[in-house]
């Protein structure tokens, strides 16, 4: 009997481990996979270079704070996690959106605020348990970059699609 | 225990895709120079980045977009196989950074290639903890003849490669010409130009079998369509199949250019989409918002 239940209970384990493994998606990325928003900023300022990649990181070298586009390959389907992992040595105001847009519909939007202000090395986690099911959604995440912080990569689990 | 169960669990562990491998064959359009210039180029039919600069090489940066996530193996590192058009002294390195710490990477150099495609592969490259990987390569100049990257493959093992559907933002797509008047708003990529201006969409694909593809766009030039070519491209020569579609008419609303059904490719061949993005009309840029593509197994 106790062999029996053994067998048993690896073979559940073992299918829903597999089930788990059909039914989500992984991808991550080096920060510098994102692309500085606009190169306008402001009246008074204008970015005529492009942003650091130093060590596959996103680096911001400015004075200013500067918008980061980082794209994501999305598979159709909802979040399940979605991590920044940033470096900010100034300590200042990190923010990161997390957002899905219906691409057939653009004016659909959901997003979702992320906020660092500890100096050094840090993780930032997105809450995305109302996150919607678009049918074709673009996923990407939009950063506000201190001057002298780094994108150092964002991973994302994304829910209901293959493992690619 | 009944046999048929054990048959189960067998089928089951051997079907179970995180013993399968992975391979992602990334465009060169992925990639850009390491620090800005306005010299490099991006050809519009094969994706490939190259050195448009006569007096000195130039680094080129290429992210990787991995499945793994929460650790990397211990052992054996996947490898990477790299498709170089050479021409000159050329190196490229790949690293792999964990957050902090020191970096690991295996360097790929080549002291005396002769002019053409080569491709290289790095068999082993380090294990680390949880990391971006990314490579770097050093492009000779100009010389009367581009050197370029044409694309990069990577196989992982620990995950699966079978059908596959993704799409990508419009701020995946590069300009073919550094200079070009196209912005990066979130996330789509605009024409600010008078001029109707083309990028590259880079598509990194887990096969190269069959696929469909869509290309959303806002087209609000009545004088002008968006007009893409889907390309499959053989990195050995260069050669492609091509695909082409196009916008109709303008309209503030979203349209679709559809590429249904891409049958014609090549065994190892990059993909990627070209596109002419029309010119502002009357302070009405056309956008290009994002692709869907839809790879077969």
């Amino acid at each position: 009997m106790l062999k029996k239940g053994f067998f048993l209970s690896l073979m559940i384990v073992t299918i829903a481990w597999s089930l788990h493994a059909w039914g989500s998606d992984s991808k991550n990325y080096p920060g510098s996979m994102c692309v500085l928003k606009e190169a306008y900023l402001n009246e008074d300022y204008w970015i005529t270079t492009d942003i650091g990649r130093a060590n596959g990181t996103f680096y911001n070298e400015y004075e200013v704070t500067v918008g980061a586009v980082c794209p994501m390959l999305a598979d159709e389907i909802t979040y399940y996690s979605a991590n920044v992992v940033v470096d900010n040595p100034s300590g200042a105001t990190f923010e990161c959106r997390l957002i899905s847009m219906d691409l057939e519909n653009p004016a659909n939007i959901w997003l979702e605020y992320s906020y660092e202000y500890d100096s050094g090395v840090q993780e930032m986690s997105f809450d995305v348990s109302d996150d919607p099911s678009y049918d074709k959604p673009l996923h990407f995440m939009l950063c506000f970059v201190p001057p002298g912080g780094k994108i150092v990569r964002y991973y994302v689990y994304e829910d209901g699609g293959e493992i690619q | 225990m009944k046999r048929w169960l054990l048959g189960l669990l067998g089928l089951i562990l051997l079907s179970n895709p995180l013993w399968a491998d992975d391979i992602k064959w990334h465009s060169a359009a992925v990639g850009m120079p390491y620090f800005l210039v306005y010299d490099y180029a991006l050809s519009s039919t094969s994706g490939r980045l190259e050195n448009n600069n006569p007096d000195w090489a130039m680094y080129m940066h290429f992210p990787i977009t991995s499945d793994y996530i929460n650790a990397l193996p211990t052992t054996t590192m996947p490898s990477i196989h790299i498709n170089v058009a050479l021409d000159g002294a050329y190196s490229c390195n790949m690293y792999a950074n964990p957050d902090t710490g020191s970096s690991s990477y295996t360097a790929l150099s080549l002291s005396d290639p002769t002019t053409g495609y080569e491709q290289k592969t790095w068999s082993t490259v380090p294990s680390t903890t949880i990391a971006r990987r990314y490579i770097t390569c050093s492009i000779p100049k100009y010389d009367g003849e581009r050197s370029g990257v044409s694309g990069f493959r990577m196989y992982e093992t620990g995950s699966d490669h079978s059908n596959d559907k993704k799409t990508y933002t419009g701020s995946m797509c590069r300009a073919i010409n550094p200079n070009d008047g196209l912005r990066i708003q979130t996330p789509f990529i605009y024409n600010v130009d008078t001029i109707s201006r083309t990028v590259f969409c880079p598509i990194v694909s887990d096969n190269t079998g069959d696929l469909d593809a869509i290309v959303y766009v806002y087209d609000t030039n009545p004088s002008v369509n968006f007009s893409c070519t889907l390309r499959d491209i053989n990195p050995t020569s260069g050669s492609y199949y091509s695909y082409s579609g196009s916008s109709s008419g303008s309209s503030d609303q979203i349209q679709a250019i559809d590429f249904s059904s891409v049958t014609s490719h090549y065994t190892n061949g990059y993909r990627g989409i070209s596109c002419s993005i029309p010119y502002e009309y009357n302070d009405y840029q056309s956008v290009l918002a994002g692709y869907v593509v839809n790879e077969q197994s």
